[in-house]
């Protein structure tokens, strides 16, 4: 229950029970409440700071769900981070905003791992607590669902001080995001959609079915790629860790040119439609993706050098072709296992961090 | 003197009988026990005083006055340390 993020909620139901084994998930509860009051504090802060200059925010993901069916209960769902969307066109001003609340980047050094981001995460670390804001700028990428981003922002409804985004919206997201998730289904996300279900009828109910249908091509293709990734890149936990393990491992030569891919101009600057899925599950230099001509000039200067790095050490190793081939095919294929290790770790819901209790 | 909750500050949820207060300004967190729970709930409604405050401790918790007495002016003074109650 406690890796599926679910014993809050249990510690909730059994109390309400009057379930004497309510006690065994007490410290869940109290946990997940005190770091959520923060979180939602701080999102408070800066929903108030992005209201003083006319930028609403709409609260998206567990903070949503709070706000939306457990207003005065925060602890019953744990949640790592809160997430915000902002009009894209004014992201870089509510970022600005965020930096003036003691915010600040957590890849603040790689311009390439941004600019084609959905999201960029932003972390306030005073205390003992530090609370992460992820500032969405869209909420899907390219091809899915490309409406739905100014969607949430033209019809969100307020629900007490939140904006958040219609139900129908919600289900979408949830949709795209389990999707993106190579369909790691949480129970807490079924949890939402059963209570989400309420809030439409059966005509808006078939209209959500219709409106995430083509996702489920889509996310096996989102999957594949993802396998894909995990098997090319570097053993490391985190997508953070693994970004900066890939930029530390190109050099500063490598580096350069692909931020100059990134942020470039000339024939590779210019915006096409086909962007962000590579961005994000090619994940070998998540900006460099923003063009197909990005990808490719990526492609051609990521790929061949991992690919040549292996090859090296291989032969180095084994003194020969054949090691050098059997290498690069071990490294692929005993990357699966790894790879959907962290897959696991990574969608586990975090454990409720460790507070500071002083009276 | 009265005081009352610093809302600007202080986020706080009352689990399992016991008030769990977050400081917002450097995000520690206070769990409160049970009396310390009864000032913290009265000082969310209304302004009151030390005085005022021993006084319904005294009389909820069944304790001499000047015992609650003490024990109020504890917990109101680390409350205000930490800015989480002001004066009203």
């Amino acid at each position: 229950m406690r890796r599926l993020g679910l014993a809050p909620l249990l510690h909730r139901a059994l109390s309400d029970a009057a379930d004497l084994r309510a006690a065994l998930f007490a410290p869940d509860y109290r946990h997940s409440t005190v770091s959520n009051l923060l979180r939602l504090g701080q999102a408070r802060r800066v929903r108030q700071a992005l209201a003083a200059r006319d930028l609403p925010c709409v609260l998206l993901k567990g903070g949503a769900f709070l706000a939306r069916l457990a207003p005065g209960d925060p602890g019953i769902r744990p949640m790592a981070d809160i997430d915000l969307l902002v009009d894209p066109a004014r992201f870089d001003e509510a970022a600005h905003v965020l930096s003036g609340l003691g915010f600040h980047r957590t890849s603040e050094r790689y311009a390439f791992s941004r600019s084609s981001a959905l999201a960029e995460a932003f972390v306030r670390d005073e205390g003992p607590f530090p609370v992460e804001i992820d500032l969405h700028r869209a909420l899907a990428p390219w091809p899915i669902l490309p409406g739905l981003t100014r969607s949430v922002l033209s019809h969100s409804e307020r629900v007490g001080e939140w904006l958040v985004a219609p139900v129908a919206e919600t289900l979408a997201l949830i949709a795209v995001h389990r999707a993106r998730h190579a369909f790691f289904w949480s129970c807490g996300d079924l949890l939402e959609v059963r209570h989400l279900l309420g809030g439409l009828d059966e005509e808006a109910w078939q209209r959500a079915i219709a409106r995430v249908t083509a996702l489920g091509a889509l996310g096996a293709v989102y999957a594949t790629l993802k396998q894909a990734i995990y098997w090319l890149g570097p053993e490391t936990t985190s997508d953070r860790t693994r970004l900066e393990a890939l930029a530390a491992g190109m050099g500063r030569v490598r580096r350069r040119v692909l931020d100059r891919v990134a942020h470039g101009t000339g024939p590779l600057a210019p915006p096409l439609t086909w962007h962000r899925p590579m961005a994000r599950y090619l994940v070998v230099y998540p900006a460099s993706m923003a063009s197909l001509a990005r990808s490719v000039a990526a492609g051609l200067v990521y790929l061949p050098a991992r690919a040549a790095d292996e090859w090296t050490e291989a032969r180095r190793a084994g003194g020969g072709v054949r090691p050098g081939f059997r290498a690069l095919w071990h490294h692929l294929a005993g990357g699966t296992a790894a790879a959907q290790t962290r897959r696991a770790t990574a969608d586990r819901t975090p454990a409720p961090e460790a507070g500071t209790e002083r009276a | 003197m009265r005081y009352i909750v610093n809302r600007d500050a202080a986020q706080w949820r009352v689990v399992d009988g016991e008030a769990v207060v977050v400081n917002m300004d450097n995000s520690y967190y206070y769990g409160l026990n049970r009396s310390g729970t009864f000032v913290w709930t009265i000082l969310t409604e209304q302004a009151a005083s030390v005085d005022e405050l021993a006084e319904r401790v005294a009389n909820e918790f069944g304790v001499e006055t000047a015992r609650a007495r003490t024990d109020v002016e504890a917990v109101i003074r680390q409350l205000a340390e930490e800015h989480l109650v002001l004066e009203a």
